[in-house]
């Protein structure tokens, strides 16, 4: 087989990527057959095969999302009984947010990106990757088990003592599932750490980073640190349940609040392992697409590792009605405000660098200015309920609902779906059909508006969340907000249409279509098996200067000629 | 054998520290995990204390077997050091092996201890579902006897591999050792806080 080394051919100044010079090997026809897929030990195929397994999961918890709204579109018994109404709002929850969020991006495209922005071969520990997709597949299938044994009403969070007590015959398995999910996000976070400290290639200091690796790696930070808790906290609750005694079981002289405790520790830096890879992917996308340096890189850097600090110690925003101190109340409140800080940083950052930039209009940018939007709602409407005296107001209510939906939905999942269509030509080698993009992003971004921004109204006005049933005055809202989640899914099924059509009759994707400059732009589309044969060397990767179009490339190209950093006869000097 | 074959990293020494790094996270984790319960310990404990139910009555103390099987498990830390230093020195494999096989014995001798002061305590009629003082007593111990457990086949692994004189003096060449000896004394750590808690809890008020 004749391969090219990727590495040296971009060592000869202005040389165009490869494509003419013949067969590239790839690495999704590397090697044949489905065990060679299930046992790998490469980054981009474990990537692909979460990616897989998130996108089924997203199917699942959005169908869910439809039949809760569906149900809700008019007062009384619309569709289905209550109790199987509890079940599906759970399974929403449950599903979204341990089998498709907190999974999109580290695991799959974190797997897919991180080593070849770092020029690696593969993250530092192959098979202890490969393990924890096995471990998040047999973390699913316990998922499903419990469904299949009478699924579980308890809620996303899984409060005792409702928990410990309710008929349902799906408690445990899930428990046990979500259990083990964690360890499988320990291990990714594990392994990102270690590759980011060990594996960074020559001249990318920890400032010369790809923002989207600062992001990865604060993220990591919190799955290592968080994730335990939650794990043994759910063990506890599943021994609790199983026994009939435990410590949050207050029949015994146990602590019903200390569960909450518990689940927040977990569950509130969770948010950010939502959040903080949607940002760097954000960072990434805003200064790719609009060809400027991205402003304030320092700053942003900074600011991903100070919201994963500040995501400790603001937990007990979620109890300000538990019974809690109010000493307590105030000094959660306070933090909880704090965490504006470097969240505004970024926006600020994002529009320095949009300012001027010379902005492509594409999928994958309206993607990233719809989350600059759909951010700053989520985020400035935290500040109602971070604030004491009008959270007792809108606790429980469908204001919270809209609330963590802008941000874990119009935040970490537009981010996602953002970096999916930059990435997508990289990890396929096929270009999307770009209309029909654009097309999907407005049904998108307009049908989650409806639904949810009509949420804050309802959820103001008093209705509270997960209810079956309601007084008429509400039925207006839901009316609409239900209508509005009918326009996105219509935006998601096409954009499922498009990108696996793609796969079929999608244009041949360049290596660097969008003008990147990180290295993943720098091998071919999709990545040859190992990356790169020989370490590359790296310069200023939001550094744009010498990214030049090139028509017989049909796509940019890296004129190394003009960068001193780079160029070949300084290479290897060793400055 | 070289280290970590899959591994992506082309030197030996730096792939030894990436694999020490991965080591200490994991740890950091199960550190985590462990202080998750001795806090709900600690808080279940102050508020059952203020509420004058923590201890029900005629409930036995700290049973005396937990000190010998503390003192069996800091030894079993030292042997395990006592090892690594031996190996690190060139010793024969026979020493190595040597120390690790007295690890063996301590290891199963705390496990030995535990155990009784479990059927101790069962004997005295303690029993799990009767009060969260004794839920929390059984529920902490187990949790870590099950690490220890855990730990005991790459404890066997180990010993044979230092009998064999499979370990040498470089850091690369005797990494298993290594990893194995930082996860013995974390579970020592963490063996002392929790004794150090049970104490403290031990007493009615
Ligand atoms: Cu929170």
């Amino acid at each position: 087989m004749t391969t090219i080394d990727t590495a040296n051919k971009s060592d000869i100044a202005d040389m165009p990527a490869a494509g003419a010079q013949g067969p590239v090997d790839n690495y999704l026809t590397w090697t044949k057959g489905a065990i060679s897929w299930i046992f790998t030990l490469d980054h981009k195929r474990i990537g692909v095969m979460y990616l897989a397994g998130v996108l089924i999961s997203f199917l699942i918890g959005g169908l869910f999302a439809l039949i809760v709204r569906t149900e809700l579109i008019a007062p009384g018994a619309t569709i289905i009984e209550p109790s199987t109404y509890n079940l599906f709002f759970t399974l929403h929850g449950a599903v979204m947010v341990f089998l498709v969020i907190i999974p999109s991006i580290p695991a799959s495209l974190g797997n897919f990106v991180l080593p070849i922005m770092l020029g690696a071969k593969d993250v530092a520990f192959p098979r202890l990757n490969l393990f924890s997709f096995h471990l998040w597949i047999i973390g699913a299938i316990f998922v499903v088990l419990s469904l299949l044994l009478g699924g579980f009403d308890t809620g996303w969070t899984f409060y005792t003592p409702y928990s410990t007590t309710t008929e349902t015959g799906g408690v445990v398995p899930v428990l046990f599932g979500v259990f083990i999910l964690g360890f499988s996000s320990i291990f990714t976070g594990l392994n990102f750490v270690v590759t980011v400290h060990k594996m960074r290639p020559p001249g990318m200091t920890w400032f010369r980073m790809p923002l989207f690796l600062w992001a990865i790696y604060s993220t990591a930070l919190i799955q290592i640190l968080a994730t335990p808790v939650l794990a043994i906290t759910l063990m506890l609750v599943g021994i609790e349940r199983a026994f009939q005694i435990g410590i949050f079981d207050p029949a015994m002289g146990g602590d019903p609040v200390l569960f909450q405790h518990f689940f927040w520790f977990y569950s509130h830096p969770a948010v950010y392992i939502m959040i903080l890879p949607a940002m760097g992917i954000i960072s990434d996308l805003i200064a790719v697409h609009s060809h400027r340096h991205i402003f304030g890189y320092r700053f942003i850097a900074y600011s991903s590792v100070a919201i994963a600090i500040f995501s400790f110690l603001v937990w007990g925003h979620h109890m300000f009605t538990s019974g809690q101190s109010a000493l307590l109340n105030t000094i959660f409140s306070a933090i909880t405000f704090s965490v504006a800080v470097p969240s505004a940083i970024k926006i600020f950052n994002w529009l320095a660098t949009l300012y001027k930039g010379s902005i492509a209009l594409n999928t994958p940018m309206l993607y990233a200015l719809g989350f600059i939007f759909l951010f700053t709602i989520g985020g400035l409407t935290g500040l109602y309920l971070g604030t004491l005296n009008t959270d007792v107001h809108l606790h429980d209510t469908y204001f919270v609902v809209a609330h963590f939906h802008y941000v874990m939905m119009g935040s970490a999942l537009i981010g996602f779906i953002g970096g999916l269509h930059h990435w997508w030509p990289k990890m396929f080698g096929r270009m999307y059909n770009e209309k029909l993009g654009i097309i999907a992003f407005t049904l998108v971004f307009i049908g989650f508006n409806v639904t949810f921004f009509t949420q804050f109204m309802l959820g103001s006005k008093g209705m509270p969340r997960r209810y079956y049933d309601y007084q008429p005055e509400f039925e207006i809202y839901h009316f609409i907000s239900t209508i509005g989640s009918y326009v996105m899914a219509a935006g998601f099924f096409l954009t499922a249409y498009y990108l696996l059509a793609s796969l079929f009759s999608g244009k041949k994707a360049p290596a660097n279509p969008w003008g990147g400059r990180s290295l993943e732009w720098q091998c071919t589309s999709p990545p040859p098996h190992d990356n790169f044969k020989t370490t590359p060397t790296v310069g200023d990767c939001y550094d744009f200067s010498v990214v030049r179009w090139s028509d017989e490339e049909d796509g940019y190209v890296i004129d190394r000629s003009k960068d001193p950093e780079i160029a070949p006869s300084s290479a290897h000097s060793g400055h | 054998m070289s280290l970590s074959p899959d591994s992506p990293i082309a030197d030996e020494k730096q792939r030894l520290q990436a694999l020490i790094l991965g080591v200490w996270l994991f740890l950091i984790t199960l550190a985590m995990v462990f202080a998750t319960t001795i806090v709900g310990y600690v808080v279940v404990r102050l508020q059952l204390v203020s509420a004058n139910e923590w201890k029900p009555e005629g409930a036995p103390g700290l049973p005396w077997e937990l000190f010998v099987s503390t003192l069996l498990l800091l030894a079993s830390s030292g042997s395990t050091h006592a090892a690594r230093s031996a190996v690190c020195r060139g010793a024969s494999g026979r020493k190595a092996g040597g120390w690790m096989a007295l690890t063996c014995a301590l290891a199963a001798g705390f496990l030995f201890f535990q155990a009784l002061a479990w059927s101790d305590l069962i004997r005295q009629e303690l029993t799990f579902g009767d009060s969260l003082y004794a839920w929390l007593f059984f529920v902490l111990t187990g949790l870590h006897a099950l690490h220890v457990l855990c730990g005991l086949p790459p404890l066997g692994i180990v010993t044979g591999r230092a009998f064999r004189g499979a370990y040498g003096p470089e850091p690369t060449s005797h990494a298993g050792l290594t990893f194995f000896a930082m996860y013995w004394h974390f579970l020592d750590a963490v063996w002392l806080v929790l004794y150090l808690v049970l104490l403290w809890g031990s007493r009615p008020g």
